[in-house]
């Protein structure tokens, strides 16, 4: 990639010649070339400018026939940078390989030759390098005036534009679009050093035969880490070209940015809008005016009839990079399991509910409808944490009441649910929460201000002794789990000793005692109230 | 180079003396032995030799000698027997007799009873006429006497395409047997190969003419190695040549004590592409070797004018001239190692026998043992078996001729002697051909493999 | 041979002699030098005159103004392939056929055979002819070298036509091929090869005496006698010095033969001789000269300069044996000196050059005449 001359070894490495050979002569592979063109005749190499490289079909030079030495001392004699020719029936003569070695005129050898093809296809990257390049320009500004629709397509339009596979990764070089071997040279070194350097840009890097991977960041905002990055394997075939290309790159990114961008900011505004008439549905004050009904209606709300709330939400410390960035993909894992409402925000979390029509039917409670959107949203939680490692999602489901007062009640319990979920260990935990469940009376209990105040006053020593949390942790755990501290130590991922040292020192710390069963249920329930403020809060 | 465990003597029957080496299993020369030569007691040097360098307790061993054969005496057309000539190829092939073209003193020497019956083979392998099995009896007849002379030594068939197809040779050949009895060998030249009638025709009256006296040297020198040795003789690329055969060709051992001592100095060199100049008291001999093989000329071996179905050998022979000094000796040694060496790339030069009143350049190498290079090659000379002939397909296949050629090749090696599992087949080269309406391709290829020790020598699979 | 040449009454060049069985060897050594590394390997072709001299007595040369004017003239020509010739050659009986065959076809009565081409088969299959014949052998023939199709010839240079064409083989099979263009004849003669086991004697070209020694240049056969004994006394073997002072032709190149390729169109053996000069002190600093040849060499050339082309006479000499070389005999290794010899002033024309130049060939390069030395 050093220097922008065009040399026949070049072009050749870029692999456009399928099965060539060089027969000779190629000390003057790295001659410049200045263009390649389809050969008339023999006679009239003579004729061509200095530099060029000619392409002969079988009609005009057969290599085995003394026509070749003669093409080879025209081409000498006009300074030409090689001859292209058809492989004949029969080996080339030695007499003619040695002339070319003599001469340092590479001869170049293809199984089936079309000059013209060859030609058309080596000159644009030969004669002016620029112009090619501007055509890449042009090609890419026209096709990606409209900014693309969606990733596959972008990943497709580029490839095209610059000749060569493209693929799209997200922020931590996962596959989103395109063709997954160049996605595969992201996993290279010097590759994934850049990707994550602080600032994000376009880089360039070999990987061997001639090839070259160029990234190219996708950002929404400029001073933030890259959103995507655009990879483009490429036949470096001229540094000429490269710019060009990066260039091309810039504009299918920031094609793609203008998508994101417009589609953020669109689902943005459709969440406010929605959030604001789902707060004037619930205000238990009024009736909702008709017009709120009206609306609600028009998104497909549904108001009348059985309905099941769902809540979700973020645990805190999760690693995402906008607060509402799940939700895309929560919402298209939730429709393709039946909910397609699409979640709305709230202060706590987002919500849906699921409705049936109202049939008479048996009284409140976790009906087997309750249960199926509970294992339904477990796995929609399930399948958007596993895409994205670091992200912790809980929920909560509502009982299924009728009507809209119905709606506000479970859209309560689902909050609370919700929650009650957030205190749990483990992955995409949901909590279901009735009227009549046990887990009821608790939230009340978690959620008074009384037991809160008790629980902060009986953990305080050892939340001042261990600001993370690791001893309250640990304690929660050994009581979570019947007081055993093998299990205590494979829950939390750390060795038994690590346990019995830690609970040596809570014993040490609480103003109580652990043995005493009172002391004991009390210290518990502190535990798993205080894990709904300060769990996994770091 | 390892051939088994039997214990090998290689004897190398000058000119010069006579030396004779014991190989071991490893390959290494264990004992060596010289005499002065005796050229007309051939079976009492090798007896001599034997004596000296036979392992003690007795036991099987293999014999090679190196020996000059009968054809290469042709000088005196005494060495000649009267045979009869029977050419199978008429109403074709008329135009030039058998024996036409020899040197009047040899071919009265040979010439008995001459026909040319009707049968043969055309190109296509169709007969160009069937086979007059009358005329052959005649013809058989004639040989049998009862001329005064008595019946000829020997006769020698030669059929045209014979070497594509052997039949008409065959029952000729049987029809001869039946009528002469076993006494009167029977040549057939189907065996030399696609070169050409004549060429096969008067290797066959050449081999038939010193049938006799070959018959005599292989059995005395059998006599002389006893009959615990299996004894080969060398032919003239180098490798080895069962007695029997040895008996019924002796044009094969043309040029076979410098081919030898060519390969001999190969393996000591362990360079199987080199020039050897092999120096002995009557002139130096330059040679080459290419990968072990003697190099292709493109031409045949002709014996005072006569032509054969052997290749010739590109040989420099410098003999002492009075009137040329050593420097001038030299220099034409060194235009002989250009000369041999065109062909083998920068081949090394290596120097094979003893000092003799040719100089030599100080740029030769002279391995260790260069002396015993003639015995040492036959001690560890190999069978070898050469196609080069015209291979038709039905089907136009290349392919399928080269495979053929291969197993001709390979199959002829271990007919040879060669241990099968370890032929080497060398390259097949497709040779050039005049114009010829049809499908077929002249192929030439080499198999080469070590002897294969006889059963009961302590092989153990 | 006893020769006498001399300006006689008629003011024609005459030629009058024999040829013997003293002359074998050196008719047939100048022949292999005109058949330019084609037409056969000249052991045959000893063996076929000397069979013939030694049972039919010398053949007389004749000089064809000398003969019955409007007597016919028998070309002769042996047609075949030279690898099954030496497999398969001629008998006894063919020379009587075809005369008979001919002498019907042509209407007439020959009076003397003609050779037509000078190769080491064809410039003796008329002499042997001839004495099989008992007829004269006129010196002359209307080729003065090698060349591979029937219709190359000086004849139809001057506008005859080959047909008819007779054909007879060793069994008894014989053909009369007539047809108005040189090309059919030429395609029904390789179709009818096959079916003779590609050796036949063939007559062609309908030519009295007269017009014999009218369009045939003379003095073939004497000329090979002369080339012949040229290269026989060259004091050391493998010089080619008094063979080209004997003929005006020039050494091109001298070197090792490091490649063949050869490639098989239409039946007839093409390829390129890649030949290294010597000597080799570098790779780079060595010269390569190539030979193009089907059947006979066409073009010399050195590192991409023509050096020589048909129709002059390229030939290949072994500097080991002196022996000129059928080129499909070569083989790697041989060191070869590559010399060319002048052709018959009448190939050098437009016509000449349009039947037997290389671009007949299908190789596009101009004709090169052998220069001065």
């Amino acid at each position: 990639m050093s220097g922008s001359t065009v040399t026949l070894g070049r072009l050749l490495a870029t692999g456009l010649l399928r099965g060539h050979e060089v027969l000779g002569g190629a000390a003057g592979l790295d001659r410049a070339v200045r263009m390649v063109v389809p050969g008339g005749s023999v006679h009239a190499v003579e004729d061509l400018a200095p530099g060029s490289v000619v392409v002969f079909g079988p009609e005009q030079l057969t290599l085995d026939l003394p026509g070749a030495d003669l093409a080879l001392r025209l081409a000498h004699g006009a300074g030409l940078a090689g001859i292209i020719a058809q492989r004949p029936g029969a080996a080339v003569p030695l007499a003619t390989r040695r002339l070319a070695d003599r001469l340092a005129v590479p001869l170049v050898v293809l199984d089936e030759i079309a000059p013209a093809a060859v030609a058309a296809a080596f000159d644009p990257y030969v004669r002016a390098p620029e112009i090619a390049g501007l055509r890449i320009l042009g090609t890419t500004a026209q096709r990606f005036q409209v900014p693309s629709s969606d990733a596959g397509r972008l990943t497709r339009t580029l490839a095209q534009t610059l000749g060569g596979p493209v693929a799209l990764v997200d922020a931590e070089s996962r596959f989103v679009a395109g063709d997954p071997a160049v996605r595969d040279l992201m996993d290279r070194p010097e590759v994934r050093s850049h990707l994550t350097a602080a600032r994000p840009a376009a880089g360039t890097f070999e990987v061997g035969d001639g090839d070259a991977v160029l990234v190219q960041p996708v950002q929404l905002d400029p001073d933030a880490p890259a959103n995507f990055w655009l990879a483009a394997r490429l036949q470096t075939v001229t540094g000429a070209l490269l710019e060009p290309i990066r260039q091309s790159m810039a504009i299918a990114a920031l094609s793609y940015t203008a998508y994101v961008a417009r589609t953020t900011a669109s689902l943005e505004r459709a969440g406010r809008r929605r959030s604001l008439l789902l707060g004037e549905l619930l205000d238990p004050g009024d009736a909702p005016s008709s017009r709120a009904v009206e609306r609600a209606t028009a998104l497909g709300w549904r108001l009348a009839g059985r309905h099941t709330a769902v809540q979700v939400a973020v645990r805190p410390g999760s690693a995402v990079l906008r607060p509402g960035e799940p939700v895309a993909d929560l919402d298209e894992r939730l429709a393709a399991h039946g909910m397609p409402m699409g979640l709305v925000e709230r202060p706590d979390g987002w919500v849906l509910w699921v409705t049936t029509d109202s049939s008479g039917t048996a009284a409140d409670g976790p009906g087997p409808a309750a249960a199926a959107v509970r294992d339904a949203v477990r796995e929609a939680l399930l399948s958007v944490e596993a895409d994205r490692p670091g992200l912790r999602l809980c929920a909560g489901i509502g009982g299924t009441r009728d009507g809209l007062a119905g709606l506000r009640a479970s859209l309560e319990e689902a909050r609370r649910g919700c929650l009650l979920a957030g205190t749990e260990d483990g992955p995409a935990t949901v909590e279901h929460v009735d009227g009549v469940s046990m887990k009821r009376m608790l939230v009340g209990w978690y959620s008074s201000p009384a037991l809160r105040s008790v629980a902060a006053e009986v953990l305080t020593p050892l939340i001042e002794a261990d600001p993370h949390g690791e001893l309250v942790r640990t304690l929660r755990g050994y009581l979570d789990r019947e007081s055993s501290a093998t299990d205590t130590a494979a829950a939390l991922g750390v060795h038994r000793n690590t346990v019995m040292q830690r609970l040596e020192r809570i014993r040490d710390l609480l103003p109580v005692d652990l043995d005493d069963p009172d002391d004991r249920i009390m210290v518990h329930l502190a535990t798993r109230a205080l894990g709904v403020a300060w769990d996994e809060a770091d | 180079m390892s051939a088994g465990r039997l214990p090998r003597i290689g004897i190398d029957l000058g000119p010069g003396p006579a030396t004779a080496v014991l190989v071991g299993a490893d390959g290494r020369i264990v004992a060596r032995c010289a005499r002065p030569g005796d050229p007309d007691d051939p079976a009492g040097t090798v007896r001599e030799l034997l004596a000296g360098l036979r392992p003690p307790g007795g036991g099987p061993l293999r014999v090679v000698v190196s020996c000059p054969g009968p054809a290469d005496l042709l000088g005196d057309p005494g060495v000649l027997d009267r045979v009869g000539v029977l050419r199978i190829g008429a109403p074709a092939t008329t135009g030039v007799p058998p024996l036409t073209g020899w040197p009047t003193d040899l071919a009265g020497a040979v010439c008995g009873p001459v026909a040319v019956v009707g049968g043969g083979y055309l190109h296509d392998g169709s007969e160009i006429a069937p086979l007059d099995i009358g005329a052959i009896g005649a013809f058989a007849r004639r040989c049998a006497g009862p001329v005064a002379a008595g019946p000829v030594a020997a006769v020698a068939v030669a059929a045209v395409s014979g070497h594509l197809d052997p039949g008409h040779e065959q029952r000729a050949a049987a029809v001869l047997g039946a009528v002469l009895g076993p006494d009167v060998p029977v040549v057939t030249a189907h065996g030399y190969g696609g070169v050409g009638l004549l060429e096969r025709e008067n290797t066959a009256v050449l081999d038939a003419a010193l049938a006799r006296r070959a018959g005599a040297l292989t059995g005395a020198l059998a006599a002389a190695a006893g009959p615990d040795a299996e004894l080969f003789l060398m032919d003239g690329g180098g490798h080895v040549l069962g007695p029997d055969v040895a008996a019924a060709h002796p044009v094969l051992m043309v040029g076979a004590r410098h081919a030898t001592a060519r390969a001999g100095t190969a393996r000591l060199t362990g360079s199987p592409t080199l020039v050897v100049l092999d120096s002995r008291p009557d002139g130096l001999r330059i040679g080459g070797l290419d990968d072990g093989l003697v190099p292709d000329t493109g031409t045949f071996r002709e014996v005072r004018g006569i032509r054969l179905a052997v290749r010739t050998d590109r040989v420099v022979h410098l003999r002492p001239d009075g009137d040329a000094g050593p420097a001038v000796l030299l220099e034409r040694v060194r235009a002989g190692i250009v000369r041999v060496g065109a062909a083998l790339g920068d081949a090394p030069v290596a120097v094979a026998g003893t000092p003799g009143p040719v100089p030599l350049p100080s740029e030769a190498r002279r391995p260790a043992d260069a002396e015993w290079a003639a015995a040492y090659g036959a001690a560890t000379a190999e069978a070898s078996a050469t196609v080069d002939r015209l291979f038709r397909f039905a089907d136009g296949s290349l392919a399928e001729g080269v495979r053929l050629a291969r197993r001709a090749a390979r199959d002829g090696a271990v007919r040879a002697g060669a241990d099968p599992r370890r032929v080497r087949i060398g390259a097949v080269r497709e040779m050039a051909m005049t114009y010829v309406p049809m499908p077929c391709v002249r192929l030439r290829v080499t198999a080469t493999g070590p002897l294969v020790d006889p059963a009961g020598t302590g092989e153990t699979w | 041979m006893r020769r006498t040449t001399g300006n006689t009454s008629t003011g024609h060049w005459r030629t009058e002699g024999w040829i013997t069985e003293e002359d074998v060897d050196d008719v047939v050594g100048g022949a292999v030098v005109l058949g330019s590394g084609g037409g056969g390997d000249p052991y045959l072709p000893r063996q076929m005159l000397r069979a013939a001299l030694r049972r039919h007595g010398p053949v007389r040369l004749v000089d064809a103004a000398d003969l019955p004017p409007d007597s016919l003239v028998l070309p002769v020509l042996s047609a075949g392939t030279p690898s099954v010739l030496v497999e398969m050659f001629h008998g006894e009986q063919e020379s009587a056929r075809l005369r008979t065959l001919f002498e019907t076809v042509a209407e007439g009565s020959c009076s003397a055979v003609l050779p037509v081409q000078l190769g080491a088969v064809n410039a003796i299959a008329p002499v042997v002819t001839a004495a099989q014949l008992g007829l004269p052998c006129v010196d002359a023939d209307v080729m003065r070298r090698c060349l591979p199709m029937i219709e190359a010839t000086l004849l139809t240079l001057a506008g005859l036509s080959a047909s008819p064409v007779v054909v007879v083989d060793s069994r008894g099979t014989s053909a009369v091929l007539s047809a108005d263009d040189a090309g059919t004849v030429s395609r029904l003669l390789r179709s009818a090869m096959p079916h003779m086991g590609l050796v036949a004697l063939i007559s062609a070209y309908r030519l009295t005496a007269a017009e014999c020694a009218r369009l045939a240049p003379r003095g073939g056969l004497t000329e090979c006698v002369r080339i012949g004994r040229a290269l026989r006394s060259a004091p050391v073997v493998g010089d080619p010095a008094a063979l080209l002072a004997e003929t005006g032709g020039r050494l091109l190149f001298s070197g090792v033969v490091r490649e063949l390729v050869h490639r098989t169109t239409d039946g007839f053996p093409r390829g390129v001789v890649s030949i290294e000069s010597d000597p080799p002190a570098d790779r780079r600093g060595a010269r390569m000269m190539r030979v193009d040849f089907q059947n006979e060499n066409l073009v010399a050339s050195a590192d991409g300069v023509v050096a020589v082309t048909v129709p002059d006479v390229i030939d290949l000499i072994d500097r080991d044996t002196g022996a000129v070389l059928q080129t499909v005999d070569v083989v790697v290794g041989q060191q070869v000196h590559v010399v060319a010899l002048p052709v018959d002033e009448r190939w050098h024309r437009p016509g000449g050059y349009a039947l037997a130049g290389p671009r007949a060939f299908g190789l596009d390069v101009d004709p090169v005449r052998v220069g001065p030395s």
